[in-house]
């Protein structure tokens, strides 16, 4: 079956069905540098949660062009998104197929979890799969609390999220850039960590895992090197359930585990920013 | 013609006002041109176009370029590249202040050419004479120093200023990148920059200084052993890439058994930077703020960004964003006696306002219909906003006119007023000493007027209306040849900020 017919009988029939992981297939790479066609919001109170957690959507709310936080006094007119019960809270960079969000979602039914990915085709897989695991559910309310979107995490995070808004990010098998001269499409950097400490709340954990020793060590020495992060405990480390779920229910974690690769694992706590 | 004007700054009544890679000094009462100091590669640059100009056409002299070329001791000059096809990548991104060839098309006749820039001479990897343009130009607050941008070999100088218009080369430090956006520090000692691919360094304003201990510098040194390859049989799995490995491998071998040692580049600077922050997109502005007894560092770019960082040594705190913008940021200024608020602007068709600290939008104002009463525009792309005690001042690439604005109590942007320019600005001033006055470098190649420097006097007591002032500069006692440019090469020059706009092209899956 080709590609488009594919697509075109799954949306005929509802998107009940499982998708196919090789319908999606897209290369591994994207350029992060390049002006994708990217939807995104221009700060996080225009953006609508509401299709990705419908479940979640305040009952009973009227919509109130007049309160828009950033755009009320003299800007547009634009109804603002409805209030949800909940914001997301639980962010994965670079989600790729989705594995660690589905493991993840029945541990923590309450919390909205989200994916990122840039490659469009990969980031349709994950909302499709959500969507057939739903489905299959239609009464327990599974899988109601996550979701995917294609966005570019290095460029556009405060547009999604507020400042100490989320209590977890995953960083799981990020693409290693090998060549030096690439070193700067690294998901982890110097300059991109105030980043991610400025989304998470103080406490909040940072966790990641890779298969490639060079970059284990590379993301090691920027995290510990950035005064807002201190590196977990081993100790602490094997406590945490999230460190189980992404060294085994990932994609690329099942990959290294049948070609008996070695995995590297470091979390890191987001700390207060100091007295100022 | 002669390379205009493309950058002003005063201190007290003396300005400074850069043309190619020369900067001249002119008393602003009356006019009197004090002292030029011109870029050393800039000067012999600046005599071989004047001479083509004389003969006519014909190719620059080769002991020309070639002494131009090997005068590149410090850095060498990044290549040209092929004319870049349609397709979006970053390094087509039209940086700010973008320095196309220059004199390898020189006489070459036409010069009609829309965009479509002939091709010859520009073999992709074959060394072009480089253009020292200088990109940014600005006045310590204390008017001692000048800190001045040379955008083709990327580098930051420092001159101190003796008072009365001389500038003295204090340092000269080649970046990594080509700087976008600078400020100098509230107390003077700092000068914080910013480059096309976002990074932001700290540097000593006087070389000799150091800000070690006062910075918290994230750039870490990555230590991974050059002998070994990074990959291994677990982390490649295709084919094709299993054997790359290989080779890699025994690539390696053979330099262990020829006892190879590979040298060590030279990829840091040797003078003081400190890598602040950084934003993953060209950084098209930058401030250094005080509000509140605290220090912020605010930075904006292409990507609609406006961010607000702690200023060192909590570089690494981002206190808030401002967010709103559509399109492309271009500029910002703040306001002096509100220091909370800030006005910004790019390709959006508004300016915004923001209480910048919270990051809350206060308002939005158009500006498109204002720039569409002077030129049949579709778009703007602001180039410059000022935020003097008299209003605020902002032009637009490519509209000879300035506006202005003052700002309500409730926070908005009011009473625009138009003032029409003879040419299209490249930059533009507010000095109020010894009197108010508002200078404006004009585009004089594409406008074909006499004058690149402009001076406007109020014409009445509120400073809304401006007239020519009896002032004008003596344009012709610059020291040494100034550029020779045609008009296409002053379109590449200095008429690069439109072409930051994003191409949102379909993507090949």
């Amino acid at each position: 079956m080709s590609k488009e017919a594919y697509h075109k009988r799954r949306e005929e029939d509802g998107l009940a069905s499982r998708p196919q992981k090789r319908f999606y297939r897209q290369r591994a790479h994207a350029n992060p540098f390049s002006d994708h066609e990217l939807v995104y919001p221009s700060c996080p109170n225009e953006m609508d949660w509401s299709p990705y957690y419908p479940h979640f959507i305040t009952p009973g709310q009227v919509p109130d062009p007049a309160k828009n936080g950033h755009e009320s006094p003299a800007g547009s007119v634009d109804a603002a998104p409805p209030r949800m019960t909940a914001n997301v809270e639980i962010l994965d960079i670079g989600c790729g197929f989705g594995g660690l969000l589905m493991a993840l979602s029945p541990l923590y039914p309450d919390t909205l979890m989200l994916g990122l990915e840039i490659r469009s085709k990969v980031s349709q897989f994950v909302r499709d799969l959500i969507q057939s695991s739903r489905l299959e559910n239609p009464t327990s309310g599974a899988y109601q609390n996550v979701s995917c979107l294609r966005a570019n995490a290095m460029k556009f995070l405060p547009n999604f999220f507020r400042k100490a808004q989320l209590s977890k990010i995953f960083i799981c098998f990020p693409d290693p850039h090998f060549k030096a001269r690439k070193h700067k499409a690294r998901i982890v950097s110097a300059t991109l960590n105030s980043e991610y400490a400025y989304i998470l709340r103080p406490g909040g954990i940072l966790y990641t895992i890779t298969d490639v020793e060079d970059l284990h060590l590379w993301m090691v020495e920027h995290l510990d090197a950035h005064p807002s992060f201190e590196r977990i405990s081993k100790e602490e480390e094997e406590k945490d359930d999230c460190v189980r779920v992404m060294s085994t229910e990932t994609e690329e974690s099942k990959k290294v585990e049948r070609n008996k690769g070695p995995k590297y694992v470091a979390l890191f706590r987001r700390l207060e920013d100091p007295a100022w | 013609m002669r390379i205009p004007y493309n950058c002003v700054a005063t201190h007290g009544d003396i300005l400074f006002a850069s043309r190619g890679g020369q900067i001249q000094s002119f008393k602003l009462q009356g006019g009197p041109a004090l002292s030029t100091w011109s870029h050393p590669e800039a000067d012999r640059e600046a005599a071989a176009s004047v001479e083509l100009a004389k003969a006519g056409s014909g190719e620059i002299p080769q002991a020309a370029r070639a002494e131009s070329s090997t005068a590149e001791d410090e850095r060498p000059a990044k290549r040209q590249r092929a004319e870049p096809g349609p397709e979006v990548e970053t390094s087509a991104v039209p940086q700010k202040g973008e320095v196309g060839e220059k004199s390898g098309q020189k006489g070459k006749g036409n010069k009609r050419d829309d965009g479509a820039h002939p091709v010859s001479g520009r073999n992709p990897g074959s060394k072009q004479p480089d253009t020292h343009v200088i990109i940014l130009l600005q006045a310590s607050a204390d008017g001692r120093h000048i800190i001045a941008v040379s955008g083709q070999d990327k580098t930051l100088w420092v001159f101190e200023h003796d008072g009365n218009g001389t500038l003295k080369e204090s340092s000269r430090r080649p970046m990594p990148k080509r700087p976008s956006a600078l400020s100098i520090s509230p107390d003077g000692r700092a000068i914080v920059v910013g480059d096309k691919f976002g990074d932001t360094y700290a540097l000593p304003l006087d070389a000799a200084d150091s800000l070690s201990g006062e910075t918290t510098s994230l750039l870490v040194k990555h230590h991974r052993d050059p002998n070994k390859p990074t990959a291994n049989e677990h982390t490649v799995h295709s084919k094709i890439n299993l054997r790359s490995l290989e080779m890699q491998h025994r690539a390696l071998e053979r330099r262990e058994k020829d006892a190879v040692k590979e040298e060590p580049k030279p990829e840091e600077p040797a003078f003081e930077h400190a890598l602040v922050l950084g934003h993953v997109s060209m950084l098209t502005g930058l401030l250094v703020r005080e509000y509140r007894g605290r220090r912020y560092i605010i930075t904006c770019d292409r990507d609609e960004h406006i961010r607000v960082t702690r200023y060192i040594p909590q570089n690494y705190v981002i206190e808030s964003f401002c967010l709103g913008h559509k399109e492309f940021i271009n500029s910002m200024a703040v306001s002096e006696t509100n220091p909370e608020i800030l006005v910004s602007g790019g390709g959006d068709d508004a300016l915004f306002v923001w209480d910048w600290p919270t990051g809350t939008l206060l308002s939005k104002t158009d500006i498109l219909s204002h720039a569409r009463n002077v030129s049949d525009v579709q778009h703007v792309a602001v180039s410059k906003i000022i935020y003097s005690n008299v209003g605020i001042f902002v032009i637009c690439e490519g509209i000879p006119a300035v506006f202005q604005w003052t700002l309500s109590e409730a926070r908005t942007l009011n009473n625009c007023r138009t003032l029409r320019l003879p040419g299209n600005p490249l930059d533009i001033l507010v000095s109020s000493s010894p009197e108010p006055s508002l200078l404006v470098a004009i585009d004089s190649v594409e406008n074909e007027v006499p004058s690149s420097l402009l001076a406007y006097a109020p014409a009445d007591k509120e400073c809304t209306s401006w007239a020519r002032s009896a002032t004008s500069f003596d344009e012709s006692a610059i020291e040494g040849s100034v550029l020779e440019v045609s008009t296409a090469d002053v379109k590449k020059l200095f008429y690069a900020i439109e072409g930051l706009r994003k191409i949102r092209i379909q993507e090949e899956e």
